[in-house]
């Protein structure tokens, strides 16, 4: 038994355009996250 | 500026791009990523200190960015020479998913946030080797080594295998014996795991003018080296044993683990991997027994992850019996 493979679907670029926009919005979102926790738990190390 | 050349200039600057995430994500050389983090992670938790839990997080983040920010700029550098070869032809430059100049800027940024993020989360130290390690693989490597040397992937491996003194240096602040112990069994291990690739690859290689040992030194002293660098890796994969780094379970480990790798490699030596025995009516030279050193290349990958593996149980144990 032979599986198939589902075709990817092809995006136009605007559509692709729109997802990387998404992706890098989501990439900065986590990165100011990221830094606040980071600084967060770099206070409270100081702190105690 | 009128509306319609304001409209030409944003066509143009948006056009022809049909990049998926994924295709950005793939830049990063998913594979090779995991273990770097795996290794990293080992780093940072044989590390003699107690690490905050999202400190740690962020700093292996960083380690994993750095290295998917290296492959990136190394599949920018050598799309070129992808395009050639049948194993990376369908990576997203050579393929035209992704533009060279988009994964160079992809790179480059990547990298600056990820030397940043390791500087905000650990220190000083631990971000200037994060750095080191991605100039070492994307410019020292890939432009200079790559191409022109066949020691490229035994000086080259350096980058590959620096991740836990990363690691362990976000951890501590300091690099001891111990975190180059592990840079060591990495570094040892690589010329092996690589040539064992390059020798059922070879005419990829050759066609793609990339000095790899089994092209240009030919395939018997390429399985000759790879004998000796897996007697090597096996030695030097017991020595944490002997500092103090590895416990009894890592020990036997490491003697039965290496002793398989050396039985590998011995089959790759007693073999004819990598040897062209004629057109046999096709386009392209045959290669004969090539199975040894796709086992030997496959094993590899085991071993590495299974000696980390045993060392962070080992450290992950005591210190939950520490508690």
């Amino acid at each position: 038994m032979s599986e198939e493979k589902a075709p990817v679907r092809e995006l136009t670029p605007e559509q692709a355009r729109k997802r990387r926009n998404m992706a890098t919005a989501l990439a900065i979102v986590g990165f100011m996250l990221l830094v606040f926790l980071v600084t967060m738990a770099k206070l409270k190390a100081n702190a105690s | 500026m009128n509306t319609a050349s304001i409209t030409q200039g944003h066509e143009a600057f948006t056009s022809g791009s049909a990049a998926r995430p994924s295709d950005y994500f793939n830049l990063m050389k998913p594979r090779v990523m995991s273990l770097v983090v795996f290794t990293a992670l080992t780093g940072l938790i044989c590390a003699p200190a107690d690490v905050n839990f999202v400190l740690g997080a962020a700093s292996i983040l960083a380690i994993a960015a750095g290295a998917g920010a290296a492959g990136a700029l190394n599949m920018w550098y050598d799309s070129d020479i992808d395009a050639m070869m049948s194993r990376t032809r369908a990576r997203p430059v050579p393929a035209g998913r992704v533009k060279r100049n988009d994964a160079l800027a992809f790179g480059l940024i990547t990298s600056l946030f990820s030397v940043l993020l390791m500087a905000l989360a650990a220190n000083y130290l631990a971000a200037a080797l994060l750095a080191f390690t991605i100039a070492f693989y994307a410019f020292f490597y890939t432009m200079v080594l790559k191409r022109n040397t066949d020691q490229n992937i035994v000086i080259g491996g350096l980058s590959g295998a620096l991740p836990p003194a990363v690691a362990w240096a976000a951890a501590t602040g300091d690099v001891p014996f111990n975190a180059w112990l592990l840079v060591a069994v990495i570094f040892v291990w690589t010329p092996a795991h690589f040539w064992a690739l390059a020798l059922y690859q070879s005419s990829d290689y050759e066609r793609a003018g990339v000095p790899m040992l089994p092209v240009t030194q030919g395939a018997k002293s390429a399985r000759a080296h790879i004998f000796s660098y897996a007697v090597l890796t096996a030695i030097v994969g017991v020595a944490p044993a002997f500092t103090g780094l590895g416990g009894i379970v890592y020990a036997g480990a490491a003697l039965i683990l290496g002793s398989a790798f050396i039985y590998f490699a011995w089959r790759v030596l007693k073999s004819r991997a990598g040897d062209a025995v004629g057109h046999d009516g096709a386009l392209y030279d045959v290669k004969v027994q090539a199975r040894p050193a796709r086992d030997l290349f496959a094993f590899s990958i085991l071993y590495l992850f299974a000696l980390f593996a045993v060392l962070l149980s080992e450290h992950l144990i005591a210190g939950i019996m520490a508690i």
